[in-house]
């Protein structure tokens, strides 16, 4: 396995996918394109550019009341759940 | 050699709103499992945040009180990785401007003064709650979603001691603005430590560690103290010391190894999508300031200087926010600070202590105690029937008047009655009279124990005095 | 079985000349046939569709009507998936905010439409139910992501459905399958409850078969809702009845940076139809250009941005709550099986891209890059908006591509600049419309007309305009 390979296999585990041995072709293809995009933007000059993190930049003003409150039933919060035990979520021990 | 501790602290509190920060379910302690939930806070795919009013005005109220600048311009950010207790993937925070910045906060150890600044504060929300078993975790949500604030010092404090103050302090903060419960054992209020170690006079930093699961505040105080201790052998042993998190160990009072620096993780924060910048409004921070509860430095010198109280005193009464309060109210009925003071560090302290219990559990009201003061100021009780009075008081909860009046006890306190009774005396004890003129004063010590015995006790000693004083000097004219 | 508009039905419905119960019963055997030809829904959820029909009363004009949605909108008690194996068996427990406002006006649900898994295409090949065939030609795609909302709309199905528009999720299948798509300003419809792709460039919107009634659809479901906290305030405008065909003070702009890419003669010379048409109409329209090397910047800055999103807008989807679960020793097993097995190929690789551009150490060179590339294309953009209301554009250059075509050369202009500039309207959050402009072998073409921010009404009424002179409009195919 090559760097950059090794690269996306543990990018991929930061991501929580496993990257198999035949998915790795594919991904190599799309990770040059994606570089050749990172390429393309290299090109134009951004000096002095802020990002632009929304279509348009306005400032609102609302804040929700801290009144009203609403829940849901637990049987609903838990009914797309795969594995429940006492009302709560069930998962392998977590440590950490 | 000798070492020089470099300590920053960053303090995360949960915020007693009625809502959670981003969704509209209830803030909740101790419920049902999964019953104080919507979407939002089980990360169901399509919600997005609606920022609570309320958290931000408990945040600004914290600023205030720690001096700090307030960006009046609400921006933020997500911070992104997996676990299993953040049920969206990624935890809305302020990571690029928080809403505080550069305040301070004034402490003191073993009379030593010294400002810890503080470098940010800015707001959050909470994970769900795991509680983890033999071979299994499970997950509540209901803590999924609370307020949070996060408020990281500079690397300015020096010991274990100094943080332990800082803490003790910071939480009076967050009660006085009562904006939190802030308890740590509880989890509403959470510490982790940096830590480094540098030779006295050297004004590079360290290499640090990171010591997380602190459950109170003495636990910060012993954890920084052996933490130190180890990197300092570590360092005259000719070692170095790894950039890691480790963990304080309750039983065995040591910080253990949790993670290495190499797996940090990358939180890869970027603007919220969701959240576009939110102008607050000015006047309405302003507003925030002058309607901020009055702090414990504030009350302690009001106490001392507009109250009379000695200075330990204050001091001690300010360290509970709740006696401080119950105080407050008292004073609203009475205004003996000083007797107030003496009862509520003498008397109700020693109940609470022998009861196990905090003041507000107690059938003890301000209004009560402050009308038995009242009757100790007026004479109508001595100070020796108000301890019988406040056994009554804390046993039944009954008005201090009604126990008087039930046991008796009321001093005879009217002049005129008083008069008559000691007249009385007087007319059959000749002899006291002659001896008062001859200088012998102890010819009143009898002549007061002969009107006690008439009244049954009951008679006003001070009115008493006075009063067979005035006679007595009539009487020998 | 007639296809009707909205106003048609709605007129038909509230006189009593259309039996409502006779018109449904038909077109069910209509939704049965087109399923078979055009795979086009995830789920047909009949039972309340005639549910929703006994309730209702024909007074409102959508009263009764019937609608498909995207399968990215949550449905209570309906099953979501966003075409994704994920979230194969998810019943969400809350509805979208619009879901809730059509519901309040009374529409009938005919049944949730297949998308490209999570939005994220634009061929609708990579569904979990598979492809999406064009109602106008079955070898070929309908477009995505939200082509069974197009293709249903095309085959005259239903008058309107629900799509998402990310880059042109709604405007690009729009095109190909020959109806009426808008992608709204951002903020003017919220987004509460569509399950995200890149939250900064997605917007809700419709296809209609006819230009009066996207005004009515648009105009139900826009409007501030507290949850969304980036929907707008500003107060939503009578679009229906404000409409006018008359445009003669409209300055139009014909962005040549992307029409001169066109390579197809009879789109170009269909293109060439609709600028004189406009000109004939009374309006001004000139030609503009943006600088190429920003136009060859479009696609990269998209890419980048909204797999980066998408990665961190998806990170909620890790099989714990809900959706997809696989067995695993540890916690972070239960995530990375459930993921891996979750998500199809092409997902896994653009998040895994997006996470690379987010990640710390690249993020500026990657991700806060192309948002600075964005605010520069932004500025372009509005600098011809301060000359004209209306930016027009080809909505591409070809017909939609049969289903098992090779992809363009990724690397031309006319693939970097025509095929990919539609998202600039998402980079601005601008309002942009497809029309319907013609036909080029029997399959329909369109253009696009692009507004500026909040002024839908300006749009409708330039397409209303043209949907006039053209003579296109509420067609529809059921066969081939």
């Amino acid at each position: 396995m090559n760097e950059t390979e090794m690269m996306l296999k543990q990018l991929g585990r930061k991501t929580m996918f496993d990257v198999s041995d035949e998915e790795m072709p594919a991904l190599i293809e799309e990770y040059d394109v994606f570089m050749s995009h990172v390429k393309a933007l290299e090109a134009i000059d951004t000096t002095g550019v802020e990002p632009l993190a929304f279509p348009y930049e306005i400032e609102t003003t609302f804040l929700r009341e801290d009144e009203l409150t609403y829940t849901i039933h637990r049987e609903e919060a838990l009914q797309n759940a795969k594995s429940v035990q006492d009302n709560q979520i069930k998962v392998p021990k977590v440590v950490g | 050699m000798n070492f020089e501790q470099v300590i920053g602290l960053e303090v995360h509190c949960e915020l007693k709103t009625h809502s959670k920060m981003f969704s509209a379910a209830p803030v909740t302690f101790g419920e049902e499992p999964n019953t104080m939930i919507n979407e939002v806070d089980m990360g169901m795919t399509g919600t997005m945040p609606a920022l609570n009013k309320r958290g931000v005005e408990f945040a600004i109220r914290v600023c205030h009180a720690l001096h700090m600048e307030i960006d009046e311009l609400l921006c933020f950010d997500r911070k992104n990785y997996y676990y299993s207790d953040l049920p969206k993937g990624f935890q809305i925070t302020q990571d690029k401007r928080p809403i505080g910045r550069n305040g301070y906060l004034d402490i003191e150890v073993e009379g030593e003064k010294t400002r810890v600044e503080i470098e940010r504060l800015h707001m959050e929300e909470d994970t769900a709650k795991q509680f983890h078993f033999d071979d299994y975790s499970l997950i509540d949500y209901n803590r999924a979603g609370i307020p949070l604030i996060e408020i990281v010092t500079k690397p300015n404090i020096r010991s274990g001691a100094q943080a332990a103050a800082y803490l003790e302090k910071l939480r009076q903060i967050f009660l006085y603005t009562d904006v939190s419960d802030a308890k740590m054992e509880e989890g509403s209020m959470r510490c982790d430590v940096n830590i480094s170690i540098r030779p006295f006079g050297s004004d590079k930093y360290g290499i640090r560690t990171e010591i997380k699961n602190l459950n109170s505040i003495s636990n910060v105080q012993k954890a920084i103290e052996f933490e130190a201790l180890r990197q300092e052998k570590i360092l005259i042993q000719g070692g170095e010391v790894l950039q890691e998190t480790r963990r304080f160990d309750e039983d065995s009072k040591e910080t253990v190894m949790m993670r290495a620096k190499g797996d940090a993780v990358d939180y890869k924060y970027y603007t919220e999508p969701n959240i576009l910048p939110i102008r607050l409004d000015h006047q309405w921070v302003l507003d925030i300031e002058k309607n901020l509860p009055m702090l414990a430095d504030e009350r302690e010198q009001v106490y001392i200087e507009k109250h009379g109280l000695p200075k330990t005193d204050a001091h001690i009464l300010v360290s509970s926010k709740d006696i401080s309060d119950f105080y407050e109210e008292t004073i609203q009925t009475s205004q003996e600070y000083k007797l107030i003071c003496n009862w509520l560090l003498g008397e109700v302290q020693a109940y609470l202590n022998k009861a196990g219990l905090t003041i507000r559990e107690t059938k003890l009201t301000p209004l009560y105690l402050g009308k038995m003061i009242t009757f100790i100021q007026d004479g109508t009780i001595s100070s020796k029937q108000a301890k019988k009075v406040f056994e009554c008081l804390m046993a039944e909860g009954k008005d201090p008047e009604v126990i008087i009046e039930e046991k008796g006890m009321k001093q005879i306190s009217d002049p005129q009655a008083l008069q008559m009774i000691i007249n009385e005396v007087l007319d059959a004890n000749e002899q006291s009279i002659q001896d008062f003129a001859a200088g012998k004063d102890r010819a009143v010590g009898f002549l007061v124990g002969q009107i006690m015995k008439k009244t049954g006790g009951q008679a006003n000693p001070k009115v008493t005095n006075q009063i067979l004083i005035q006679l007595l000097k009539e009487r020998t004219k | 079985m007639v296809q009707y508009s909205i106003e048609e039905l709605h007129r038909l419905f509230s006189s009593g000349e259309l039996n409502p119960q006779d018109y449904y019963d038909e077109l069910f055997e209509e939704v049965e046939l087109q399923q078979k030809r055009l795979n086009a829904f995830v789920t047909i959820t009949k039972d309340k569709t005639y549910q929703d029909l006994k309730n209702a009363d024909f007074k409102d004009l959508l009263n009764g009507i019937p609608y498909v949605l995207k399968d990215n909108y949550n449905t209570k008690g309906i099953k979501t998936t966003a075409s994704s194996r994920m979230l194969e068996d998810y019943v969400p427990i809350y509805n979208a905010h619009v879901v809730d406002l059509l519901t309040k006006k009374g529409v009938c649900l005919v049944g949730k439409a297949s998308m490209d898994e999570l939005a994220m295409g634009g061929t609708n090949k990579s569904a979990l139910t598979g492809p999406v065939y064009n109602p106008w030609d079955h070898t070929r795609i309908a477009g995505g992501s939200s082509g069974g909302s197009a293709a249903l709309v095309g085959s005259g199905v239903v008058p309107f459905a629900l799509g998402s528009d990310t880059g042109d999720s709604i405007r690009k299948p729009a095109g190909f399958c020959g109806v009426v798509g808008l992608k709204p300003t951002w903020g003017r419809i919220s987004r509460y409850g569509v399950i995200p792709y890149a939250s900064s460039l997605d917007t809700v919107g419709a296809f209609t078969r006819n230009v009066r009634d996207m005004a009515i659809v648009t105009e139900t479901l826009a409007g501030r809702d507290d949850r969304d906290m980036t929907s707008s305030d500003k107060p939503v405008p009578h679009y229906l009845e404000n409409l006018t065909d008359d445009i003669k003070n409209l300055k139009i702009a014909v962005l040549t940076s992307v029409s001169d890419e066109m390579r197809n003669p009879q789109i170009k010379e269909n293109f060439a139809y609709v600028v004189q048409t406009l000109k004939d109409l009374g309006a001004t329209v000139e030609n503009v250009r943006m600088p190429t090397e920003i136009m060859r910047t479009l696609l990269p800055t998209y890419t980048i941005i909204a797999n980066s999103e998408a990665t961190s807008n998806h990170s909620c989807l890790d099989g714990i709550k809900y959706g997809n679960r696989q067995a695993g020793t540890t916690t972070d097993d239960v995530m990375i099986n459930s993921r891996t097995n979750g998500f199809g190929d092409h997902i896994k690789r653009r998040f895994i891209l997006g996470n690379l551009a987010l990640a710390t150490e690249n993020q500026e060179r990657m991700f806060r890059k192309a948002q600075r590339v964005r605010r520069i294309i932004v500025g372009e953009l509005n600098k011809i908006y301060e000359n004209y209301d209306i930016i027009l554009t080809p909505n591409g250059g070809s017909v939609a591509p049969r289903v098992d075509e090779a992809s363009d050369d990724r690397l031309s202009d006319e693939y970097l600049i025509l095929e990919n500039h539609l998202c600039l309207a998402n980079f601005a959050g601008t309002p942009s419309l497809s029309l319907p402009s013609g036909f080029v072998d029997g399959m329909p073409i369109a253009v696009n007309l692009m507004g500026r921010l909040f002024e839908e009404q300006t749009v409708f009424n330039c397409a209303y305009a043209l949907e006039n002179a053209l003579g296109l409009k509420n067609q529809y195919s059921r066969e081939g």
